[in-house]
């Protein structure tokens, strides 16, 4: 099986798979898991999905569907009271910056990969918690943004694992 | 993309680029704007974040089953596990409850008698519905969870939430299939309680950690580790005395561990007391009695 049908017919289909992707993972981030304290370290994996798909596939996650993924997920999983908008803005962010940084990650090896992933969450963390704060002129409270980052930045070879599988097998290599 | 003729895209392929330069900067401003409009018009995030509930409840409920039944089946195993220790603890324990049962009765006795007396008029009725946590909410900056009940089930905003132990938190949205109880540790959260020992008041606010902060409370305080905490009452939103934790940490910061562990509920009973206290009159519509077969049985007067 090397490219589905939808792929080699329309087209649509290489657009398609990481942008319904992106957004089941934006459905999942919200279903709960039972874990004691998941809820507030669940994983980014909206930011895992951008990063591959944007070093790996540039052109089939576009920033329209990231907005519009970052702002059904902002209505889903905030708490009334709560500010939305800000993933859309985090995640177009993160799309900028890890285009304009491509070509230096692109051919290296995983770790090199990683070690990028990990900058990217870092600066999205430092930047999300920033703007949360001052949108309710409240310190917020760090730890389990902190957790939240290490665990999205530990769960990323996981994740690498399944978007590759999928890439492989909807478009082929 | 090539489903679309040839000529054709080489004859937009111009227009391609330039929406694709501007779009990361017109999604960059809209982005921005709604974070400015959601902050001004609370009202309509409001109803689009109910609606995202609405439509996706159905999903959240499937997905969230298997989850539901796993984290039974885990407790199940783990309860065979220490099955006589249990056993024993359970013993213990009725024992316990057996003398509260005489002292409950003793004092229900004696409330009736005297209700009698001072023909005293019991509050509005109280009706509750159970609900499923379909959607934990909020990451790292909120304290919220979704569940599968909704204005069609008769929640309505303000009512109380509350576990098999205590106080969880309370209706902050309500969709037509689904509702956001805003938990009692959400940086949002404010809740008037009672110490039980000392009878001091004071405010239980949340501050996104799992030990919400208790506040105002009177300098010539003196809150005691391990002393109960309940809902005071004040402000009409909640009836007094629903168990809400136990003082874990005094000090500068006097902290409440609550009696539900948050992370981990599944089930949560929706609690409507007829009141509606410091909330507007628009947002709290008078409580509805339930409709049939959509209540529990246990409905208490």
């Amino acid at each position: 099986m090397k490219a589905s049908p939808a792929a080699r017919v329309y087209g649509i289909g290489p657009i398609l798979v990481p942008t319904l992707l992106t957004f089941l993972l934006a459905i999942l981030s919200a279903v709960p898991l039972g874990i004691p304290a998941y809820t507030a370290v669940t994983p980014s994996f909206l930011l895992m999905s951008v990063y591959h798909w944007t070093l790996y596939r540039p052109e089939q996650l576009s920033y329209a569907a990231l907005f519009l993924i970052g702002l059904f997920f902002d209505l889903l999983t905030s708490a009334p009271g709560t500010t939305v908008g800000l993933t859309p803005l985090i995640l177009l962010l993160a799309r900028w910056a890890v285009l304009s940084n491509r070509r230096n990650f692109v051919a290296r090896g995983f770790p090199f990969v990683w070690s990028g992933f990990a900058a990217l969450v870092a600066v999205a963390a430092t930047v999300q918690w920033i703007l949360a704060s001052l949108l309710t002129l409240r310190l917020m409270e760090a730890h389990s943004a902190l957790f939240q980052a290490v665990l999205t930045v530990g769960l990323f070879p996981a994740a690498t694992l399944l978007f590759a599988r999928v890439q492989r097998l909807t478009m082929g290599a | 993309m090539n489903f679309l003729p040839t000529h054709l895209t080489r004859s937009l392929a111009p227009l391609k680029s330039v929406l694709q330069r501007f779009a990361f900067s017109a999604l960059l401003v809209m982005s921005v704007a709604i974070i400015v409009v959601g902050k001004a018009d609370l009202a309509f995030v409001e109803r689009l974040r109910t609606g995202t509930a609405d439509v996706m409840a159905p999903v959240l409920g499937v997905l969230s089953q298997p989850v539901t039944a796993a984290s039974l089946l885990i407790g199940r195993v783990r309860e065979m596990a220490d099955v006589y220790r249990e056993n024993d603890r359970l013993r213990a324990e009725n024992t316990t409850l057996l003398q509260w049962q005489q002292v409950a009765r003793r004092l229900e006795s004696e409330n009736h008698e005297l209700r009698g007396l001072t023909q005293y008029q019991p509050s509005a009725a109280t009706w509750y519905v159970t609900g499923r946590v379909i959607g934990t909410a909020g990451g790292a900056y909120s304290r919220s969870f979704l569940i599968d009940r909704g204005s069609v089930d008769g929640v309505t905003k303000g009512q109380a939430a509350a576990s098999g132990s205590g106080l969880v938190g309370r209706i902050a949205e309500v969709g037509e299939r689904a509702s956001r109880i805003l938990l009692l540790t959400d940086l949002n959260s404010r809740i008037p309680v009672t110490l039980q020992d000392s009878h001091e008041r004071a405010i239980l606010a949340g501050d996104n950690s799992d030990r919400p902060m208790l506040v105002y409370l009177s300098p010539t305080a003196k809150p005691q580790i391990g002393e109960q905490i309940v809902t005071s009452g004040d402000g009409g939103v909640f009836p007094p005395g629903i168990p809400v934790g136990v003082i874990s940490s005094v000090g500068s910061q006097p902290r409440v561990i609550p009696m539900t562990d948050l992370s981990t509920i599944d089930y949560v009973r929706i609690v409507d007391f007829g009141l509606s206290g410091v909330l507007p009159q628009s947002a709290v519509p008078a409580p509805k009695a339930p409709r049939k077969g959509q209540s529990d049985p246990a409905t208490r007067p």
